[in-house]
This record gives C-alpha cells, structure tokens and sequence, in this order.
C-alpha cells in the first residue's frame, strides 16, 4: 500500500513542520542572555563617581519595587529611565532631591553615614539577601524569577504610588490583542492596568507608543529586543522576552 | 562700624530671601508637576476642554523651568514635554485632530 505509507509520512512530516513552526517563535530570535536572579534589573550608577575618586553607585530595583511603584522615582523624583542621564550629586540628594528624598536617615538609612551602601561599585550588593526576599513570593521562570503582577494581583506588596501629591487610581484597563507577523503566533495581549498600577500614561504615550499616528506595523520582535517599545522595560527590569507566554498567551514554552 | 553692620545683616537678609523664594518656586513647582502628572492616569476620561487647560498649565510649567539651575531644568523640561505630550495625544485622539508640535 504505497498510498498508505506516503499519506502517513505526509502526515508525520506535516505535524513535525506545525510542532518546529510553533517554537520557532522563541528560538527565531538571538535572546540576550540574563544575569542571575538576584543581579536582574541591577545597574551601577557612574556618571561622575570614578572620576570623583569613588566607586560607583549600586542600584537593584528589588530592593525598591517592594515599597513604591516605577512612577515615584521616574517620575516624581525626576530619575530617567536611562541610567547616568539625571544629574544626581551628592548636594542634591542632602538636599531632599531624588534618592534624598528618602535615604534622609530617618525613612531609608541616610546618605553622610552609609556612603558605602550606595557607592561600592558592586552590583551584586546585598544579592546574599535577595533568596530570604524571594523565597515566599510567587514564582516566575525568568528576571528576578518573581511573578511581579501575580504579587500586586494577590496583595502581597502594596507598593506606594506617590510621595507627595496623591496620584488617582488610573481608569483606563482596556486589554489589547495585537496580532502577530507570523501567522502561526498567537496574538500578543497588552493589559493596561497591569501596567498603570506600575508607570504613569506618559511613560509609554506618545513617545514610546504613538498607535494613532504609527499604527502597531512596526511592533517587531527584532526592534523590542533593542529595546525599543516593550523593550524600554522588558529587557531591562521588567520580565524579560524569553517569557514568550507573557504576553503571547498562546503560545506554548 | 554700625553703619557696616547694617549693610550686613541687609545683604544677609537679602540672600536669605532669595533662597527662600527659589526653594518656594521649587516646591510650587514639584507640587504642581506632581499634580499634572497624576492626571495622566485619568487622561482618557477627560474632557477636551480639560485637556487643553492642562496642556496649558503644562506650558505655564515648562516657562517656570528658566529659574532652575541647568540639570534640574534638562530633567524637568523632558518631564513635562512628556506631559504635555501625553494630554496632547489624548486629545488628539478624541478630537480627531493631528498633535501638535511642542510650543518650546
């Protein structure tokens, strides 16, 4: 029965093609690999530091993200998304202005008597406690292996959304399905309130998503994976992309 | 010698006061960013007649940004520019209008 056999290879052959094609997604594209968990979303601060004779500053977002939502130090406090771009200095911060507003000695440990705590050019400081941190918190397979949204979702933390003048509960929750290149990806969904109740509109419209003017054409893998779009946070403190099924629901690991 | 000493404690006074009217702009000003910028939340439920006033305060705000020393000043204008862009994108989308480019 030659028929029988072809059609039966035909078979195999077209379900391997539909299994290859369906991972392809992931593997189609070089993902940059990522630190530990405890160093994901860690950065060294060094605008002016080493040429001050000191070492630069250590930063983990873990740490932080616990307490207050992106919005207070990117936006209230002035820090940009980029590292080194606001121009800290150790007069500002005495003054109040960014880190000073809480690292005062009374809030958060103070800046004359801890310099070490901030300046130790080791981006791995306090990653030692970072596993007593994580170890009750709900699991996540990539970043800092914490499912960040599940927390807020479970009221684990209640990170605060403001310092000084009250921010409103954002209204806008609207989920959005945008629909792959690739036809046999799943759509990509976007929830807005997933993201509100961490950054501010503006954070993301209109300079990062001008969706009116733009449209999502250009909302390509290889382009987030540079870091644009999704990529302004994904790939950096966010969880990253290789969580494919983050925001590809469908899509199998 | 009380004569000099006049002129002293004036010009001391004079300093003080100064400073004091720059922190007072400072404050008003981190005050109504910090104002402006909790808006964005609700951005898509306002009005368009609210959404120009707050382009226009976000304007008056960005004209504030000259007494600032030169790093404040490049952080806090692209804050607000990104307020601003941000209210004017929401109108533009419910106006039907193009945006506008930036005022400054």
């Amino acid at each position: 029965m030659p028929y029988r056999k072809s059609s039966v290879v035909l078979l195999l052959l077209l379900v391997a093609t539909a299994l290859g094609w369906r991972d392809a997604g992931a593997s189609a594209y070089a993902l940059p690999e990522l630190p530990a968990a405890a160093l994901y979303g860690n950065l060294l601060i060094d605008r002016t530091a080493t040429a001050h004779g000191v070492k630069p500053v250590s930063f983990s977002h873990w740490t932080h993200r616990t307490r207050f939502t992106c919005r207070v130090c990117h936006t209230e406090l002035e820090f940009d998304m980029a590292v080194g771009v606001t121009e800290v200095s150790c007069d500002d911060i005495k003054e109040g202005r960014y880190c000073g507003a809480c690292h005062d000695g009374k809030l958060a440990f103070g800046q004359q008597e801890n310099c070490v705590y901030c300046h130790n050019g080791d981006l791995g400081f306090r990653s030692e406690e970072f596993a007593a941190f994580s170890q009750d918190l709900p699991p996540d397979e990539f970043g800092n292996q914490i499912d960040w949204s599940e927390m807020m979702r479970r009221g684990q933390v209640q990170p605060q959304t403001y310092l000084r003048e009250p921010a409103p509960e954002p209204t806008f929750d609207k989920s959005l399905k945008l629909e792959a290149a690739w036809g046999r990806i799943p759509p990509a969904v976007f929830p807005h309130k997933e993201h509100s109740q961490w950054v501010d509109c503006d954070t993301c419209h209109p300079d990062l998503f001008n969706i009116k003017q733009k449209t999502t054409e250009h909302f390509s893998m290889s382009r987030i994976l540079k870091g644009e779009f999704c990529g302004y946070c994904h790939m950096k403190v966010a969880f990253p992309m290789n969580a494919c099924e983050r925001c590809h629901p469908g899509m199998s690991r | 010698m009380k004569k000099l000493c006049l002129i002293m404690v004036l010009i001391l006074g004079g300093l003080l006061l100064n400073l004091t009217q720059v922190n007072a702009l400072d404050t008003e000003m981190a005050e109504e960013f910090a104002a402006l910028s909790g808006l964005t939340r609700q951005a898509m439920e306002l009005s368009t007649l609210e959404l120009t006033a707050l382009v226009e305060r976000c304007d008056r705000l960005l004209e504030k940004t000259d007494s600032l020393k030169a790093s404040e000043r490049k952080v806090m204008r692209k804050k607000i520019e990104r307020l601003r862009g941000l209210f004017l994108y929401v109108l533009s989308s419910k106006s039907g209008t193009k945006e506008q480019p930036s005022s400054r």
